[in-house]
């Protein structure tokens, strides 16, 4: 989920920027066993080249020769995550089959706000993961350190991070 | 306090999709430069380097997803030693993208101390490699996580005060990221 948001947040920022140069563009970083999921540009590309050999029109005109190289290199690998059952989601990172019944109609002009809630709410939370867990850390320390109150304060702000940033996730996941 | 532990996979994961925003808007630059509306230094670099990290994170999904660690570690090893472009050529958000390769790596070897492995010393080393001397950086996830890496080892040494002054690091740029969240709220 989160790997498909933020690919959908590169795709729907980055595309807009890039469609004039057809520049492909996707920076989503990723973590060890984390879904993966692809966007449409990549998935279009699982079609193969072009009969004619030609360039589609979001391959790179005059970029760094490498770029061609890594695009086949990047199609064979969504070709190898397809095959082992990864999804591809769509421009608005939702999961192809995600809603069939709306297969290739236009998205209602709601479906973005959506979407950009669920961004923001799906950041809240991770970023609500990253502080507990510094957090935890910071607190275990300072169970190791009771005579410094440097590691008591530092736990305790770090808490009340932690604290804010659950209600934050909370709010918002119980609000969409 | 063994290597591992739960904090790490957490972060690692953490703010991830903010990353993507920050990535986006970093890359949107770039097609506007290509689309003549702003003048990057070099912009196609930024692309080159980002659609690399790109193609390796997945080769690293697809190996970890096989069970080869260690040609996981051995591709984010490879892409490690670069060259990595200047933050004049790539901006900022070149600097970040090294920051997560350099993240995702220091964290898997520090989830398999087992394979290929690698002493504290050595670790922190490349926690500093990956952190460079850029300062004045935008907050982001990567660079947090980097912080928490270090935190960590540094902990690992017994060397508690600096461990904690890491962890502040990383709490202050993620409590930050999670304000800009709460400001851009409804």
């Amino acid at each position: 989920m989160k790997r498909a948001v933020g690919l959908l947040c590169v795709t729907m920022v980055v595309l807009p920027g890039c469609a004039k140069s057809g520049v492909p563009t996707s920076a989503m970083p990723q973590d060890a066993g984390a879904d993966v999921e692809m966007p449409e540009v990549a998935a279009e590309e699982e079609a193969g080249p072009d009969v004619d050999g030609e360039s589609r029109d979001f391959a790179p005109q005059d970029g760094p020769p490498q770029l061609r190289e890594l695009q086949a290199e990047f199609s064979d690998l969504d070709r190898e995550l397809a095959a082992s059952g990864v999804r591809a989601p769509n421009k608005r990172g939702m999961a192809k089959n995600a809603d069939p019944a709306k297969s290739g109609e236009p998205e209602p002009a709601g479906d973005t706000e959506v979407v950009n809630r669920v961004q923001r709410c799906t950041r809240i939370c991770e970023l609500r993961v990253a502080i507990c867990d510094v957090s935890e850390r910071i607190c275990s320390l300072a169970e190791e350190h009771t005579d410094d109150s440097r590691y008591a304060q530092t736990c305790e702000r770090s808490q009340a991070r932690c604290e804010q940033a659950t209600q934050a996730c909370e709010s918002c996941s119980s609000s969409e | 306090m063994s290597f591992g532990r739960g904090l790490g996979r957490g972060l690692s994961s953490a703010g991830l999709v903010a990353a993507g925003v920050v990535l986006g808007g970093a890359l949107m630059f770039v097609g506007l430069a290509q689309a003549d509306r702003l003048a990057p230094e070099r912009p196609g670099v930024l692309v080159a380097l980002g659609q690399r990290l790109e193609v390796e994170h997945r080769a690293v999904d697809l190996k970890l997803e096989r069970g080869d660690v260690a040609g996981a570690i051995a591709s984010l090893d490879a892409l490690r030693e670069g060259p990595w472009p200047g933050i004049d050529d790539v901006t900022e958000a070149g600097v970040q993208l090294r920051h997560d390769a350099y993240g995702r790596l220091i964290r898997l070897r520090l989830d398999h101390p087992d394979v290929d492995p690698r002493g504290v010393e050595d670790m922190l080393a490349l926690v500093a490699e990956g952190l460079g001397d850029e300062e004045g950086l935008d907050a982001n996830p990567f660079t947090a996580r980097l912080w928490a890496l270090r935190g960590e080892l540094l902990e690992e040494q017994g060397r508690d005060d600096e461990a904690l002054a890491a962890y502040e690091q990383a709490l202050e740029i993620n409590a930050m990221l999670l304000e800009r969240e709460l400001e851009g709220g409804e």
